[in-house]
């Protein structure tokens, strides 16, 4: 048998499941061909892997888990959509409170200039020069 | 108590009908998740998932089936949900890792590497390598396979779950195997 066709039956050859010609054909291959050799055997490690975890027994506290789950209040579609939701809302919420906080706080100090500048005109030392002061009282 | 007397007291609320359902069946399906989601954790969780199934839809079962293949039909579709679910979480998480932890990503593949430098493959790799090719199998051929290799189950069995001729299910089987052949030649090549 060709080596392309027997590398096609190998996993086949290793669950015996060929037929009695077709197995005695891929054996006969197999004494000449290296690389289907080696094939063959990391099939065969891989495969016997499969499997090896399953259980075997019951697990005597399944049940036990299974009713405290069913017990459990449910948490509703609704509330699962609900709940980003509204995380949502606050979070945008507190994004406009902290704007709102930030403008109030980056306002003051263009308010205080208008304060100021308009507080000049009532100074009465600019308004009247300390010379003139001194000049006008004597 | 027998398989119709037993789903009529799930039906009137018997929560000791219930119990004994669970006990008869538990192992089946753990096993049966188990051989779709490969962390026994989540295998676990799955499991009870799908006896709160059982039990909210028992009123739904007419006994045209037997017990068994109905648990298995619901076993087998919640697995399957799981893993679109998963995979669609995998996605995100590996964009998140391509955004963000590349370098994380690549440390822990130098690791590996460094941990077995020759073909000194480890079973647990192996069996992920396993694992990965039959879970990349088109989904019939996969459930096909999963429940005739890893549960045991005659092909009888499967064509009854999958409603599919027995003709189907040896051909799904047939080409899983295929399939799963070429998947770990490629793999061998590789060198993986
Ligand atoms: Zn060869």
């Amino acid at each position: 048998m060709k080596h392309r066709a027997t590398k096609e039956k190998l996993l086949f050859f290793l669950e015996d499941t060929l037929s009695a010609p077709e197995k005695q054909e891929v054996a006969e291959h197999l004494s000449r061909c290296t690389e289907c050799r080696q094939l063959l055997e990391e099939l065969r490690k891989d495969w016997a892997l499969l499997k090896l975890d399953q259980y075997t027994e019951n697990d005597p506290y399944f049940y036990t888990r299974l009713k405290a789950r069913m017990e459990k209040p449910v948490t509703s579609v609704a509330r699962r959509v609900w709940q980003p939701a509204l995380f949502g809302v606050l979070l945008v919420l507190a994004v406009s409170l902290g704007t709102l906080v930030g403008k109030q706080f980056s306002a003051e100090p263009v308010a205080d200039v208008r304060f100021t500048s308009e507080l000049v005109p009532f100074d009465g030392l600019q308004e009247e020069p300390i010379e003139q002061f001194l000049l006008t009282f004597e | 108590m027998d398989e119709r007397a037993l789903i009529r007291a799930i039906q009137n609320g018997e929560e000791q009908a219930f119990k004994q359902l669970v006990d008869n069946y538990q192992l089946l399906v753990r096993n049966t998740c188990l051989s779709f989601v490969r962390d026994r954790y989540d295998a676990e969780d799955l499991a009870q998932e799908v006896f709160m199934e059982v039990f909210r839809s028992a009123s739904k079962f007419r006994g045209e089936s037997k017990l068994s293949t109905w648990i298995y039909r619901i076993a087998v579709n919640k697995s399957l949900n799981f893993q679109r679910d998963h995979k669609r979480r995998n996605f995100f998480q590996s964009l998140g890792d391509a955004l963000f932890g590349t370098e994380k990503v690549l440390e822990g593949a130098i690791a590996a590497v460094e941990e077995h430098p020759e073909q000194h493959m480890v079973n647990q790799e192996r069996k992920e390598r396993i694992y990965r090719a039959i879970e990349e199998l088109p989904e019939r051929q996969k459930i096909a396979f999963s429940l005739s290799k890893l549960d045991d189950l005659s092909y009888q069995e499967i064509a009854e779950i999958m409603q599919l001729s027995l003709s189907s299910v040896e051909s799904l089987i047939h080409r899983a195997k295929l399939n799963l052949q070429k998947k770990l030649y490629a793999c061998y090549k590789k060198g993986i």
